[in-house]
């Protein structure tokens, strides 16, 4: 027994503990090289809750090298089909609102489960994501607006790795 | 109730552990990427995600195929695509396909 964990023990310590246990930007994204510029594709975020129904809100970012807009895909559900008209990012001093496009409506476990798509300016998302203040996403649909929001201190967290990734993507 | 929820983790912890399916494997720590096809469709502006997961091997859950993720993004031509695997110590463990394409 004491040689298995001594062997464990080594094992694990070949591993740099940075590479497991601090901020590894991998886990937030990954960068795909291509002619005509690179795709940074940000990894879903499972984090909020729309504040009406409780269900929740994933939302992911796919940004291009050559274009000046970010995509923002995301997914909310309701118990009724509302299809979003478009959505609000809104941060204690900005307000970023953006037509939004659907890319499917399905119906699981007993609720609608609606995905779109945004474009928004990529300067003012790097603005809105730099600033301390929490995002919250605002769906808007023909009667009814739903709110998205996370706990700050998660956000902290997701902000700081997007900043990096912002800073990375606009330093190539 | 209890001995039924007693007996389920006894028979996961005994017969298996959250495996993923990787070309290495990592007994204590897996976090990979790989790929898992290709086509002769060019370039890529979107990327779309799906993914499935399994707790200590007793549950498994989630939709990672190819179309589920071309779907979250709205591909129709799929360039190419990878897959991620996560596993640590056996509890919990991450299958995520990525789909690149227009």
């Amino acid at each position: 027994m004491k040689t298995l964990v001594i062997f464990l023990f080594g094992v694990l310590s070949m591993f740099p503990l940075s590479q497991i246990a601090a901020q590894n930007l991998d886990k937030y994204y990954t960068r795909r090289v291509q002619e005509g510029g690179d795709i940074f594709f940000i990894f879903p975020n499972e984090d909020f809750k729309n504040s009406v129904n409780r269900s929740n809100f994933f939302f992911d970012l796919t940004i291009r090298e050559g274009s000046d807009s970010a995509t923002i895909n995301f997914t909310y559900y309701s118990k009724d089909p509302a299809p979003a008209i478009s959505l609000v990012l809104i941060t204690h001093d900005d307000r970023l609102e953006a037509p939004a496009k659907k890319i499917y409506i399905d119906f699981v476990k007993k609720k609608w489960e609606h995905r779109c798509s945004v474009k928004v300016p990529f300067a003012g998302l790097q603005k809105m994501i730099s600033t301390n203040s929490p995002l919250q996403f605002e769906i808007v649909t023909a009667d009814q607006k739903f709110v998205c929001e996370t706990k700050a201190g998660k956000w902290q967290k997701y902000a700081d790795a997007l900043s990096k990734i912002f800073y990375i993507f606009t330093s190539d | 109730m209890k001995k039924l929820l007693g007996l389920l983790l006894i028979a996961g912890l005994m017969s298996s552990c959250a495996f993923v399916a990787t070309p290495v494997t990592g007994l204590v720590y897996t976090d990979i990427k790989a790929p898992l096809a290709v086509t002769s469709n060019e370039g890529s502006t979107k990327v779309g995600t799906a993914k499935m997961q399994s707790i200590l091997g007793i549950v498994a859950t989630g939709d990672a195929s190819i179309e589920a993720a071309a779907k979250s993004a709205g591909i129709t031509k799929i360039h190419h695509v990878d897959y991620e695997a996560t596993s640590i110590i056996g509890v919990i463990a991450t299958f995520t396909v990525l789909v690149y394409g227009e």
